[in-house]
């Protein structure tokens, strides 16, 4: 492996990293040598999370964490920095999603869905600033979504929120560069996750439909996610800040 | 890890006698792959061929014009017969100066398509037969941060290279179905012979301006490429295609 991707003693938190998309982060992470620490709100989807990434030989951590919660998120940080000693990586991919017409959303609900993915990125942010300085830089990855480059009638909430990401990401980056903090963001599109299944019993109905109007003529899986992440995670992308790199084989290319 | 293994593979790189290219060129080979370096100074190519060779990579030089037809077919074909094949392409070679655009004559515009984008779509479609063949294959345009900016005397180069960016996404669109992921790269200010940024040919007091508008604080180097184009070249992208991916250290963040 070229030596630029080496994450040798270099200690990653990953939101929502108990399943899905997260857990596929953290496996890639750890290949390249990093400890993980992954955060979650079900202690049973943490515990089996951890013991998938240690029966792959890595040096893994499960920390229980409402990622919206400030009290949460600084006990979270601090728990992850007693462990090992450090804290060098952070990707912020906790997040939920579900359709919901706006006409018909209660201020309730958007609140819930923007503390959720959107101020739980700065909360987290703000919390490992300290321990990134102490450190002499760090790398911070914001897992958005493509539906930051389309539309959709029912997730204007998401939307939202996940726009937010974006341009946090390049304000976040430009404030922070001087401190050797590098922050990007990744939009994903559609990936085979427990948030939405592709296949199996519980596929969404959009696949077939998306998949037919991608690309690469497929959906994505986590483990897809991986050399991406190790870049941004990495020495390799210390010249890369700020950027925002849609990760959907090509879905938002169509009309 | 196995996702950046480029073992087997043959990349052609346009303007790959020097300075970027070069520094790709290095990325690749670091992971296995065998690369063709064109250009058109043959002395540069003579060298960098064998600065190469001296770090253990297989290395051929060619001489081409790659704003020419015939000279691009025959790069393609003297690929194929030294290296046996071609997997990947990076579209690198280019040319820019600072012109006024009511001076510029059509006779230098002409040169500027020719050599900045046209050469794109003659590379492009000469290898396609070959990574077709190979099952797959991938292609990295190397762009300009100039196309998320402006420069008043680099009309041009911002009409070339904003040319390459959306030729990338129909491109990608188009050869999705052949396993052909297509992608750009947008580099910031970086220190090539093109763009000298310390020594005794530096560039002036742009250097020092734009670095003190950059976040990470610094130019680039043309190693700063090496993760970026790995991930591009290899399985760690397959879900990646048609994307534009800004390697600036934050440049045009600012204003």
């Amino acid at each position: 492996m070229n030596s630029k991707f080496d994450l040798t003693g270099k200690v990653a938190i990953i939101t929502g990293g108990n399943g899905g998309l997260g857990l596929g982060i953290a496996r890639g992470l750890a290949e390249a040598g990093a400890k993980v620490a992954v955060v979650g709100r079900n202690q049973d989807k943490i515990d089996n999370a951890v013991s998938v990434l240690e029966s792959g030989g890595a040096t893994a951590l499960g920390v229980q964490c409402d990622v919206s919660k400030e009290d949460d998120v600084n006990n979270m940080v601090a728990a992850v920095a007693e462990h090992y000693g450090r804290i060098d990586i952070l990707f912020n991919n906790a997040a939920i999603s579900w359709g919901i017409p706006a006409e018909s959303m209660t201020l309730e609900e958007w609140n819930n869905f923007i503390a959720i993915n959107l101020t739980s990125c700065f909360l987290t942010c703000r919390a490992v600033f300290p321990h990134m300085v102490k450190a002499g830089g760090g790398k911070i990855v914001n897992v958005g979504s493509i539906i930051t480059k389309l539309g959709f009638g029912k997730l204007v909430h998401y939307a939202a929120a996940k726009g937010g990401m974006d341009h946090m990401t390049q304000s976040l980056a430009q404030g922070w560069g001087k401190h050797g903090i590098t922050v990007n963001a990744l939009l994903p599109g559609l990936v085979n996750t427990e948030m939405m299944p592709c296949e199996g019993e519980n596929k969404v109905p959009l696949v077939d439909f998306a998949v037919s109007k991608t690309a690469t003529g497929n959906y994505g899986q986590p483990e897809d996610f991986q050399g991406i992440s190790v870049l941004l995670a990495s020495a390799a992308s210390d010249f890369i800040t700020g950027s925002i790199i849609v990760v959907d084989g090509g879905l938002s290319l169509a009309i | 890890m196995k996702c950046f293994d480029l073992t087997g593979k043959v990349a052609i790189i346009t303007g790959g006698n020097g300075g970027l290219g070069l520094g790709i060129a290095k990325g690749l080979a670091s992971e296995g792959c065998a690369v063709a370096l064109v250009g058109r100074n043959q002395e540069k190519i003579d060298k960098a061929v064998a600065e190469m060779k001296e770090v253990g990579a297989t290395a051929i030089g060619i001489n081409a014009d790659v704003s020419k037809e015939d000279d691009v077919n025959r790069m393609v074909a003297e690929t194929v017969e030294q290296l046996g094949r071609v997997d990947i392409l990076f579209n690198n070679a280019a040319i820019s100066w600072g012109v006024a655009p009511e001076k510029l004559t059509i006779e230098d515009w002409d040169q500027f398509i020719a050599i900045d984008l046209t050469s794109c779509f003659l590379c492009s479609k000469a290898v396609h037969p070959e990574m077709v063949k190979a099952g797959g294959g991938k292609i990295v345009n190397v762009g300009s941060a100039i196309t998320q900016k402006a420069m008043g005397k680099l009309v041009h180069y911002a009409a070339a290279k904003g040319g390459m960016d959306h030729m990338t996404q129909s491109l990608a669109l188009a050869w999705g179905k052949d396993n052909i992921q297509v992608n750009a790269i947008l580099p910031g200010l970086v220190h090539t012979e093109m763009m000298p940024c310390f020594g005794e040919n530096k560039i002036g007091p742009v250097v020092d301006y734009i670095t003190n508008k950059t976040p990470v604080g610094r130019y680039g180097m043309p190693d700063d490429f090496e993760g970026l184009s790995l991930v591009l070249a290899s399985d760690a992208s397959k879900f990646i295609t048609g994307s534009i991916i800004v390697a600036d250290g934050g440049m045009t963040l600012g204003i």
